[in-house]
């Protein structure tokens, strides 16, 4: 209760606080934030402020609150007093110069004399308990003396205890008004939290409206940026509307950020929404009424088959529930299953939802199948990014930059040698590849006229091995790859390729 | 029965109408545990397995539990999926010839869980009511240990989807059910396999769809705090509310004085995120290791008090999408941010504060302590 008293008596000045503010909100909370004085004083004017842990002992309620427990309280001092001079006038009637007055919980009060005095105790003494070392004794006094001590801490117990409780009611009747100054004091600790953070990491305030259009600039991700080292993390813009870029198709290597970038926009968003400042230069956003998200699959692998499964279920659902004012992020669907199957379950969910037939809305959409690329052509409203990579000779360095543009290079190869997959493996990679993509590219000319509108083309068995081992490798999550699993991995390689 | 000791066999009364709860009967300073319950509690809390005579042949299996450390053992107890059931000695022993009186004075749950030391201080915890009819549900939710009390329903297409996203949004440990709810194992399935919470389920006649009771019990207001009155168009929030204030009445055994409002609200007030996208966005718990660390939430509570913390986890969970709302809160914060001396003594203010709303229950439920 000291613990309410000591936090609501704070309420004052955090009244006068907000007393000055200007926005709607804080003013609001002002108007509507009750001091409670009443509380605070009456908690102030009756319990001690250091009161002990139980309440059935006593020794709670302040002086001066209640005349009756005064009243007991100055009885059972004197009485303490009475007991005092009573060792005082014993020893003197007496002669015994050790005489002591004494307590305890079983006896009471008791006058004790040790063995070499025994002889000069008087008849009115009445023994009561012996020891090793003398006697104790009670008179007639020093019964009287205790009954009206003790029944005065009796009593004062049994009217402290009905105090607090008479106490404990009265603010128990205030309770909703507590409650409700509670709610006002954790919004504004909110509040003044969000504008803490927005000081300390640099964030912006959106603008945010009813328009279609979600447009970022310098957009960071929140909790990655932490995580890095400060100032090292890449912003991104990002734009987006509900007309012409409605989809954006973002290709590029694993482990390039395409993941990173699209949380951060989901995240940005959903920052605005709850009043939070954001990370970034500027932004403007236009209220989403729902956030879907479907990311790859690595954190399902141990579900082993049922993941194509679980992954499917959520893009339905997705596809069932997103209306033209939702974003949606979808990280590499149909990776779950092979590589035809796939693409074509992307490319249908692609138009599905780029469609303004059929939902329209806004959406990030990485993918590792660069024949989606092609989309860009064919749809209303979709645009192609790529995460920037530059290439030093044999190996690549992710800028983690989001540039317009579609890219065809997977770098799986790379990433491979980046984590450290032996150099025998990797060239024989390298020799498939080149043979793959000549392969393709021949196939490819052939059949374009053909193909017009469809997707892809034909891979004898072979090649549709190799194109099953690149994305093997694609899928490898090398951050959560021990080297038995990498040995496994590559074992398991080689026997496909027999 | 007839063999028993007397103690014995009102222990077995009690038992009998808790059956489904670990019953903690109170001798002297101990909190005992017989039979069954005492073999389970044994291997559970990893304390010795006595016996004790108990008038039969056999002596009746035993563990107990010091009350001072009480707390400790229910909450490890609670967190495994349990519910307990405390069994308290009424009468002064002292003042009391032959057998004391006992009884049980409060259900523990896991989402009616109060003690301060088993909850996490910067998060709600929430028990939750779901009552199916027909293709929809009404829901409703309240955190007992500070007495927000919420209801819903959802009477849309769609709607089971809608359901797992209302569970998302408050992460209940414990959900009541109505049969109906309880007999669709696919979609319990679907919650267990999301949140794993405690699901019970009650007689269908306590979802009742009468609002004298509760009209009696709580203030309902809507969103915007006005008393709240069309019962008739949200039968189904009447009958979850029905259905979650009787199982609190069951557990709690004592009127819950701080419960005292209830929030209706449309579902449609806040943006929609389902479970997928609260898990892979990492808004309040890690996908790996479910910690707190790594997660929007990490980065923005610096909150002061306890109370901040959860509301703020609320509104992470809660993005809001009506315009001029989200503008006032922008505005808010854009005060506090360039006032610089305004935020300073608003932090160094509410930082003074602390967990009032818990605090109050604490001072004016079970245990009163100065």
């Amino acid at each position: 209760m000291i613990s309410l008293k000591t936090s609501l008596s704070n309420l004052p000045e955090l009244k006068s606080i907000l007393g000055n503010c200007n926005s709607k909100m804080l003013k609001e909370l002002y108007e509507n934030l009750d001091e409670l004085k009443d509380v605070t004083e009456l908690i102030e004017k009756s319990i001690i402020d250091d009161p002990p842990v139980t309440i059935k002992e006593g020794g709670i309620i302040k002086n001066g609150y209640n005349p009756e427990i005064d009243e007991c309280r100055r009885a059972s001092i004197e009485g303490k007093s009475w007991i005092i001079n009573i060792e005082a006038k014993e020893r003197e009637a007496t002669g015994i110069k050790n005489l002591k007055v004494g307590y305890t919980k079983v006896f009471g009060y008791y006058i004790e004399v040790t063995k070499s005095f025994l002889n000069q105790v008087p008849d009115r003494y009445i023994r009561k308990q012996t020891l090793t070392g003398g006697e104790r004794y009670i008179t007639e006094e020093l019964k009287e003396i205790e009954d009206k001590v003790l029944g005065a801490e009796e009593r004062i117990i049994n009217l402290e205890y009905d105090e607090f409780t008479r106490i404990r009611n009265k603010i128990s009747s205030q309770i909703e008004r507590i409650q409700k100054a509670s709610n006002i004091v954790a919004t504004v600790d909110v509040l003044s939290n969000f504008a803490e953070i927005a000081e300390n990491n640099g964030y912006n305030k959106p603008e945010v409206n009813s328009s279609d259009i979600i447009d970022i600039k310098d957009g960071r991700h929140p909790v990655v940026e932490q995580m890095v080292e400060r100032g090292t993390f890449v912003e991104n813009d990002t734009y987006l509307d509900e007309d012409a870029e409605r989809l954006s198709i973002i290709t590029g290597p694993n482990m390039a950020g395409k993941s990173t970038y699209m949380r951060q926009v989901a995240l940005i968003t959903l920052m605005a929404q709850i009043g939070c400042f954001v990370p970034a230069s500027s932004a403007r956003i236009g209220v989403v009424d729902k956030i879907f998200t479907r990311v790859g699959a690595s954190d399902d692998l141990s579900m082993g088959q049922s993941t194509f499964m679980v992954e499917m279920m959520e893009v339905a659902l997705i596809l069932k529930e997103a209306t033209k004012n939702s974003l949606v992020i979808l990280d590499e669907i149909g990776r779950g299953t092979s590589t035809y199957d796939g693409l074509s379950i992307a490319w249908a969910v692609a138009e599905y939802i780029s469609s303004k037939d059929t939902i329209g809305c806004k959406t990030l959409f990485a993918t590792h199948y660069h024949e989606l690329t092609g989309l860009e052509e064919k749809l209303d409203g979709v645009k192609n990014y790529q995460v920037d990579v530059r290439e030093k000779g044999e190996d690549i360095v992710f800028l983690r930059k989001i540039i317009p543009g579609g890219t065809d290079e997977s770098y799986g190869i790379h990433v491979a040698k980046l984590a450290g997959a032996p150099k025998k493996m990797l060239t024989r990679a390298n020799e498939i590849l080149k043979t793959l993509e000549k392969k393709v590219k021949i196939r490819e000319k052939q059949e374009e006229k053909e193909m017009k509108n469809q997707v892809g083309g034909q891979l004898d068995m072979y090649n549709y091995k190799l194109a099953d081992i690149a994305s093997e490798l694609d899928k490898i999550n090398i951050n959560e790859l021990t080297p038995i699993e990498a040995l496994n991995t590559l074992v398991k390689m080689k026997e496909k390729l027999k | 029965m007839a063999d028993l000791s007397p103690m014995m066999q009102n222990y077995m009364a009690k038992k009998e109408e808790y059956k489904d709860c670990i019953l903690f009967y109170r001798l002297g300073d101990f909190y005992e545990m017989f039979f069954d319950d005492a073999i389970l509690a044994s291997r559970e809390l990893e304390i010795t397995l006595t016996g004790r005579a108990c008038g039969l042949d056999e002596k009746a299996p035993m563990c107990g539990v010091p009350y001072h450390a009480v707390d400790i053992y229910i909450s490890k107890l609670i967190n495994k999926g349990y519910k307990v059931a405390i069994c308290e000695q009424l009468e002064d022993p002292k003042t009391t010839k032959g057998m004391v009186k006992r009884d049980v004075i409060r259900v523990v749950t896991p989402g009616t869980v109060i003690e301060t030391n088993m909850l996490d201080e910067k998060r709600n915890n929430y028990i939750m009511s779901i009552v199916k009819k027909g293709l929809f549900y009404g829901l409703s939710v309240c955190d007992v240990s500070t007495g927000d009390f919420f209801a819903t329903q959802i009477v849309e297409s769609n709607n089971f989807y809608r359901l797992l996203d209302e569970i998302a949004r408050y992460l209940p440990a414990e959900i009541v059910v109505n049969p109906m709810m309880k007999n669709s194992a696919s979609e319990i399935s679907q919650i267990k396999d999301r949140i794993n919470p405690c699901i019970t389920e009650i007689d269908e006649e306590r979802f009742s769809e009468e609002t004298d009771l509760i009209k009696n019990l709580y203030n309902i207001e809507d969103n915007t705090g006005r008393p709240f009155d069309d019962f008739k168009n949200h039968l189904l929030v009447v009958a979850a509310i029905n259905g979650l204030s009787s199982y609190l009445n069951e557990t709690q055994k004592i009127k819950l004085e701080h419960i005292n409002t209830i929030k209706v609200y449309e579902t449609t007030r806040y943006m929609s995120l389902d479970i997928n996208a609260r898990r892979n966005l990492e808004l309040t718990e890690r996908l790996r290791d479910k910690s707190k660390k790594g997660t929007l939430l990490w980065v923005l509570d610096k909150t002061s008090t306890s109370m901040g913390g959860r509301l703020l986890r609320r509104w992470i969970n809660d993005p809001l999408i009506d315009v001029e709302e989200i503008n006032n809160r922008l505005d808010a914060v854009q005060e506090c941010k360039e006032n610089i001396i305004l935020r300073g003594d608003l932090i160094e203010a509410l930082k003074k504060v602390y967990d009032i709303e818990r605090l109050v229950r604490k001072n004016f439920l079970w245990k009163c302590k100065c």
